[in-house]
Parts: C-alpha cells; sequence; structure tokens
C-alpha cells in the first residue's frame, strides 16, 4: 500500500511483483486485503482491468500513511522481531501453557513459522536467565524470577513507546491514545491508572517527570496484568520502609483496590515504591537536597568515600557540604540497587561531561573503585557521569573559596602557537585557568600567580614546574597536566597561605620558632606608660632591622587613631601597624612589665604582656600567628609567661606550640 | 546551607584580626557552620561585602555607624566562648534557623 501511495499512479501488477520479488499470484491474493482495509479506512483500490491498480484516498494521503504504521497485528504481515515479541508477549501475560496451535491462531501465522519463531523466543529468554518451559500435554510457559519477567514485559512495551508522543498523549487530554498502547490494555483501565497517578501527585505534591510517570504506569499495568494471573513478585525491598514513596505508593494500592478491585501485596507496594525513588533520578537536583533518604544500607557510607576521596583529590572542604552530601545520598540510593542488579540508567550528558569536566570525571571514576571492589563488578560509565555531576556541581559551589588553579603558557616563539596551545588546553581542561600567554621573558611578572607553566619549549625555570608539550597535547601530555592540577589542588589551601613574599624566605611560610628568639624577648621591663612600653617592645626589632624606628612611631600612632584595640585580651597587647617600607621583613617580640600599665581597654587593662609585631604585604606570617593564637588560648600560659623570670624557659614554653 | 561570608577587622587587617579570624574559623567549626573569615582593616572593612563583622570594642564604635550588617564586638580576642555567645544568635538568625 506505501508502495502504491507513492507511485499515485495506475501501477501495473508485474510491476508490483517485480518491486517485491513475488509471483503476481500473490499480488492479486494481497491486493484484496488491501481492498478491504481501504474499504474501512477512507480509501478505494481502483482496479483498472489490463492497466493495473491505482490508490485513491478521501482524506490526506500522510494521514493513510500514519494509519498504515499502527496497523495491528491482524491486519498485516509481522517481521520475524515482531513475531517473536509477540509470542514473548502472548506467552507472558497469559500465565498459562500456551499450544502451538494457540499460539499460531493469536499471531496469526502457520504452525511452523512458530516452530521456528520458539527457537529465537527460546535463546532470548535464556539470554534474561528465563526458561522456555515445555509443560507436556499443555505447550509452553515462561519460567523463572517474576521480577525479571515483568521487566522483560515492562521492556516489550516500552520498547515501542514513542516516549515523547506518549507524553503529549498524556499531557494533553482529549487526544486519542496511540493505537499500539490500546491493543495492550484496556482502554479505560490506561486512563483509570493514569488519574490515580496524577492525584497521588497532587495529594502528596511529588512531582513525576513525564517519562517517569509514564513509565510507572506501565509498570503499573503489568503489574495489574501479572497479579490477576496469579503472579507475585518474590524479592521484598526494605529499603524503602520509611521513605515518602512508601506511602505514596501505599495510598496507590488503596485506590487500585479500590478501583479495580484487585489486591495488591506488601511487596507489590514496595516495588511501586522503588519505582518512585527511581522516577526522582528524573527531578532537578536543587529539588533533591531538599529531601532526606532514610537508608538501612551501607549506601552512606560509599557517599563518604566518594565525597572524601573527591575531598582529598580537591583539597576542598567538602564532608560538611550538606547539599552535595544528600543530593549525592538521594541518587546512590537508588544508584546502588541498579549497580547491585547490574543494570545502568543510560546517561544522555555522558559525552558531554567527560568532555567537559574530564577532570571531574576522572576523579569520579576513581572514588569508585572501593565500591567496585566491593560489588565484584565494573561501574558503568554512564553511572559514574551522573556521580561526576554531583560532585562538579558541589566542586563549583566550593571551589569559589580558594584560587583557581592556574598556568602559564610560555612559547618563545611567539604568540600563534602559544595562542593554538591555549585554545585546546581551554577546550581540554576548563577546570584549568590559563592566565596568559606570553614569552620567556615575561615569566617574571605571573610568576607569583601561577601554579605551573606549560610551554612548548624544553627549558627549566628556577621555583616552579614546567610541563613540556606539543601545541597539539597529545592524550599523555593532557595526564600530564591532570596529576600537576591535582597536586596543585592538593597544596592549594596552603600555597594560598604562602602567598608571595618579598623576603629571602622565597615565599616560605614563616613560623613561630622563625621570628622569636632570645633576641627579641626580654622579661620585667620597666615601661611607665604604653607609649614606653611598645617603644621598648619595638626596639628590639629595630636592633634586628627588621623594621624602621618609623614603624615604632607607626604602631604608638595607630593606638590614638584607632584606640587600644590592639590589647586583644586580658593583660596582653598586641601592636603593630600597617605593612608598609618601614618594614624590612615579618617579625615579633615580646616582653613582659614589671609593673603593668593601662592601654586604656575598658575590657582588658591592664597589660602586663606587650607583643610587637611587623608583617609584610601578603599572609605569609600566617603560620606564625596560627601557633600564636594556640599559646595565647591558654590562660595558664599567660601566667606562666607573666610569672617567670628565666628567658630560655619563657622561649621554650612560646615555641612549644 | 548557606556559607556565611565573615569579616575580622582590625586597623590594618595583617594582626590582630588575624588572630580573631583563627578563632572565629575554630568557632565555626566547633558549631558546623559553613563559613568564609576574611580579615580587613578598618577603612575598607565598610566597602567589603560579608554576613557579619567581627571587631574590638574600640572599633565597635567606629564602624557602627558605617556598616547595615551585624556588627559584633568582642573584648577578648582569644575567648572562644564571648565569640560563641555573642555571634550564634545572630547567625541562627541569618540562617534563619
Amino acid at each position: 500500500m506505501l508502495f502504491l501511495l507513492k507511485e499515485r499512479k495506475t501501477v501495473s501488477t508485474q510491476k508490483i511483483a517485480d518491486a517485491f520479488g513475488v509471483s503476481r499470484r500473490t499480488i492479486r491474493y494481497d491486493l484484496d486485503l488491501v481492498e478491504e482495509w481501504c474499504a474501512k479506512n477512507q480509501a478505494t483500490l481502483v482496479r483498472s482491468p489490463g492497466k493495473g491498480v491505482r490508490l485513491e484516498t478521501a482524506t490526506q494521503r500522510n494521514q493513510l500513511e500514519r494509519q498504515l504504521r499502527n496497523l495491528s497485528p491482524q491486519d498485516r504481515i509481522l517481521t520475524e522481531e515482531e513475531r517473536v515479541r509477540l509470542i514473548l508477549q502472548e506467552l507472558i501475560a497469559s500465565g498459562r501453557p500456551m499450544t502451538l496451535d494457540h499460539l499460531s491462531q493469536r499471531i496469526q501465522c502457520s504452525r511452523n513459522t512458530v516452530i521456528k519463531m520458539m527457537k529465537i523466543v527460546r535463546v532470548r529468554l535464556e539470554e534474561c536467565n528465563l526458561e522456555l518451559r515445555i509443560v507436556t500435554g499443555k505447550g509452553y510457559q515462561v519460567a523463572g524470577n517474576e521480577s525479571v519477567i515483568r521487566r522483560l514485559l515492562f521492556d516489550l512495551y516500552a520498547e515501542r513507546v514513542d516516549w515523547r508522543k506518549l507524553a503529549e498523549f498524556f499531557t494533553k487530554k482529549n487526544q486519542q491514545l496511540p493505537s499500539y498502547l490500546a491493543q495492550w490494555f484496556e482502554d479505560d483501565e490506561i486512563d483509570q491508572v493514569f488519574s490515580i497517578l496524577m492525584e497521588a501527585e497532587e495529594i502528596f505534591s511529588h512531582p513525576i517527570a513525564d517519562v517517569a510517570f509514564i513509565n510507572l504506569t506501565i509498570h503499573i499495568l503489568v503489574a495489574m496484568e501479572r497479579i490477576r494471573i496469579g503472579a507475585e513478585i518474590e524479592l521484598p525491598d526494605t529499603q524503602v520502609v520509611n521513605t515518602s514513596e512508601m506511602k505514596i505508593a501505599d495510598w496507590i494500592v488503596k485506590k487500585i483496590r479500590a478501583d479495580f478491585g484487585l489486591e495488591m501485596s506488601p511487596t507489590e507496594t514496595e516495588t511501586i515504591a522503588m519505582h518512585l525513588l527511581g522516577a526522582k533520578l528524573f527531578r532537578r537536583i536543587d529539588e533533591l537536597s531538599e529531601t532526606v533518604v532514610q537508608t538501612q544500607d551501607d549506601t552512606k557510607n560509599w557517599v563518604e568515600e566518594i565525597i572524601r576521596y573527591f575531598e582529598e583529590e580537591t583539597g576542598l572542604q567538602l564532608m560538611d557540604d550538606q547539599q552535595l552530601h544528600q543530593s549525592l545520598m538521594l541518587h546512590m540510593k537508588t544508584a546502588m540497587n541498579r549497580f547491585r542488579r547490574g543494570r545502568v540508567a543510560k546517561n544522555p550528558y555522558l559525552q558531554e561531561i567527560k568532555n567537559k569536566y574530564p577532570f571531574v570525571f576522572q576523579m569520579a571514576k576513581q572514588s569508585v573503585q572501593g565500591l567496585e571492589n566491593h560489588l565484584g563488578r565494573m561501574i558503568d560509565e554512564d553511572e559514574i557521569g551522573y556521580i561526576a555531576l554531583h560532585l562538579r556541581v558541589a566542586y563549583e559551589r566550593n571551589a569559589g573559596r580558594g584560587t583557581q588553579i592556574t598556568a602559564l603558557v610560555i612559547c618563545a616563539s611567539g604568540i600563534a602557537t602559544s595562542e593554538f596551545l591555549k585554545m585546546r588546553l581551554e577546550s581540554l581542561l576548563p577546570e584549568l585557568t590559563v592566565i596568559d600567554t606570553c614569552s620567556v621573558q615575561d615569566y617574571e611578572i605571573y610568576k607569583d600567580r601561577i601554579h605551573f607553566v606549560i610551554s612548548t619549549l624544553d627549558y627549566e625555570l628556577p621555583g616552579v614546574d614546567v610541563i613540556h608539550v606539543s601545541p597539539f597535547l597529545e592524550n599523555e601530555e593532557l595526564m600530564k597536566i591532570r596529576e600537576h592540577m591535582i597536586q596543585a589542588a592538593k597544596f592549594r589551601q596552603i600555597s594560598d597561605m604562602t602567598a608571595p613574599s618579598k623576603s629571602e624566605n622565597g615565599g616560605k611560610e614563616i613560623m613561630l620558632k622563625d621570628v622569636l628568639h632570645a633576641d627579641v624577648v626580654r622579661l620585667n621591663v620597666e615601661a611607665s606608660d604604653w607609649e614606653m612600653a611598645i617603644r621598648e617592645a619595638g626596639t628590639l626589632l629595630v636592633a634586628q632591622k627588621s623594621i624602621e624606628p618609623a614603624y615604632i612611631d607607626n604602631m604608638i600612632t595607630a593606638i590614638h587613631d584607632l584606640g587600644p584595640y590592639i590589647v586583644i585580651m586580658p593583660h596582653v597587647a598586641f601592636a603593630h601597624a600597617r605593612p608598609d617600607e618601614t618594614v624590612n621583613e615579618s617579625c615579633m617580640s615580646v616582653i613582659t612589665l614589671k609593673e603593668p600599665v593601662e592601654f586604656g581597654s575598658e575590657a582588658n587593662d591592664p597589660v602586663s604582656i606587650v607583643f610587637a609585631f611587623a608583617a609584610e604585604t601578603g599572609a605569609s606570617h600566617m603560620k606564625a600567628l596560627q601557633d600564636l593564637a594556640k599559646f595565647l588560648s591558654k590562660p595558664e600560659n599567660l601566667t606562666f609567661l607573666m610569672e617567670c623570670e628565666d628567658k630560655d624557659l619563657a622561649l621554650n614554653k612560646l615555641l612549644e606550640y | 546551607m548557606k556559607k556565611l561570608k565573615i569579616l575580622a577587622v582590625c586597623g590594618f587587617g595583617v594582626g590582630s584580626s588575624m588572630l580573631l579570624k583563627m578563632n572565629i574559623d575554630d568557632v565555626m567549626q566547633a558549631q558546623g557552620i559553613r563559613a568564609e573569615v576574611e580579615t580587613a582593616d578598618i577603612m575598607t572593612a565598610s566597602s567589603v561585602n560579608a554576613d557579619l563583622i567581627f571587631t574590638s570594642k574600640e572599633l565597635y564604635g567606629q564602624l557602627k555607624d558605617k556598616v547595615t550588617i551585624p556588627l559584633i564586638e568582642i573584648l577578648n580576642f582569644m575567648d572562644h566562648k564571648e565569640i560563641e555567645g555573642k555571634c550564634m544568635p545572630i547567625i541562627r538568625e541569618i540562617l534563619g534557623q
């Protein structure tokens, strides 16, 4: 008929027979069938004796074509694959053994054809661990695990579903149900299940994505079909017992009992809850974060292991990231079930994820190695892609805490190759910030802002790693850069604290023991007032040329201007001023006073311990201050210092931390 | 949970504010609050975008008319209890807990 529709004019039966490689007699028989069908579908087969036949339509030709595509099995010759599926469907749906005669009648072909098909059917069943059993005197039957049977039946239906059309049907009322669905299920039964789910969505304000919605509809219809023939699902799923999905499933089951008079067991209810949980995969991540899932299995541990791994590799602090925990938890909850059963949720974004976030993807892959060992099987890349997405979102949320990993691209031969390399890097490693391209002479300008250098030339630079690559960036070279990024990320937090310093220390972090020594500690100093106390402490630093005398004045001026805020705790003054040219190097001194002095601090006077401190621009003195903070946090240390008569003992105490 | 941005302010943003920052960090960690604590000098403090500012009693008076966000005065920079007692009610309010 499609052939005739396309031809539009009268065609001889010989020509048709040639086109299909069959005899004219076959065509004449077929034309009888065509004529019969046309009569019912607003078309006419016009036979012109001696010339041939022509198809005339009362409606649009394309409409007729559509009708032809949806021909029911009774009206057309089936392909081998269609026959196999129909047999499977019939066997599973009937629940009783079926004879060859019965089958040949149902799918409208000869006994011999059915016998031929049964061989393929058997192979198909064996592929999914099911058995084609022959019951003597009664015929064929499918035997095996009920949930596997249901999955097969579900797949048989789902394979032929045009999801987009079906979604249209479900969302726009008054549309005609796709004919293939109508022929599988009772028309009003679909409608009924559909409205039960709609109602559940509303009552529990639990939105279900379209695809999941249709999946769930088919699942319930399949379950109903199976329960009617007495097939019960065996595998209880205790993990869903306390979830909100279980409540929804309970409600759905009650409705089904009321509407269809069909009793569903608790195990069936749990299975519906599982599907509802699975449906969450399709929901938006930000919706997920609000839901907390109760788990009874070890999912939580695996989630934590993944996060811990990612945390270690990136240097980001993620263990307290509740959003990541919850979204990954929710994802893994259903994913773990898939992993255990060897099922895979296809990831439509897999390629994109791998291309855009190769770094995160690689880490996600490594983070599940423990889980893979535990499961005794590999986790599919599709699934890893999902985990990578969760990690990526967390990465973005948290990466702002530190600086990005930054590389400098250097090519001596000029801008062209380095620009090309930069473009390649940006597309292959979007996580890496390439701050500039320049010639080797410009390196000095950028050296404080970068983690490593990438270059097409073979040379070394002092104090920085140079990764040598070709402008085309081979895979191996890409791996090398990634390793450097992981290393840089690990040390990022430390290196942020030890940002560039102009001192001879060359950016090394300064510890308390680097600045405090016998020459900058004095005990029982006599000072008549706070100004003098600060001068006494500052003089020790001037003596070793760490600061210019002007810095002492600056410390005093600061208190005149801003108040005695430097008295940071009872009895302790921490004098300091702005980092400027009067500071030669980061330094600190400490004196204890014979007689306490008043700084004018209501809360913390009188002061017995005075520190003088000077910092260079940047934060290289962070560690020294951390050590000092630990010392000061213990009141007994202060008492000890105030009463101490021996400089070495005092110094030892100060450097204990 | 929202990540808080906290500012520790002293005269120059390098010395005592750094000590204060470390103690705030400790308190936030102990309380399980996600927070980023930065230091600033008094001149720039009012123009830095933050949720909460910590400073000393002396600088409190100079800052309070310049900022609209909660300002907390700390007498003893090293006292975790003082920091915790003064900031937690405000932080809970900010986080809507």
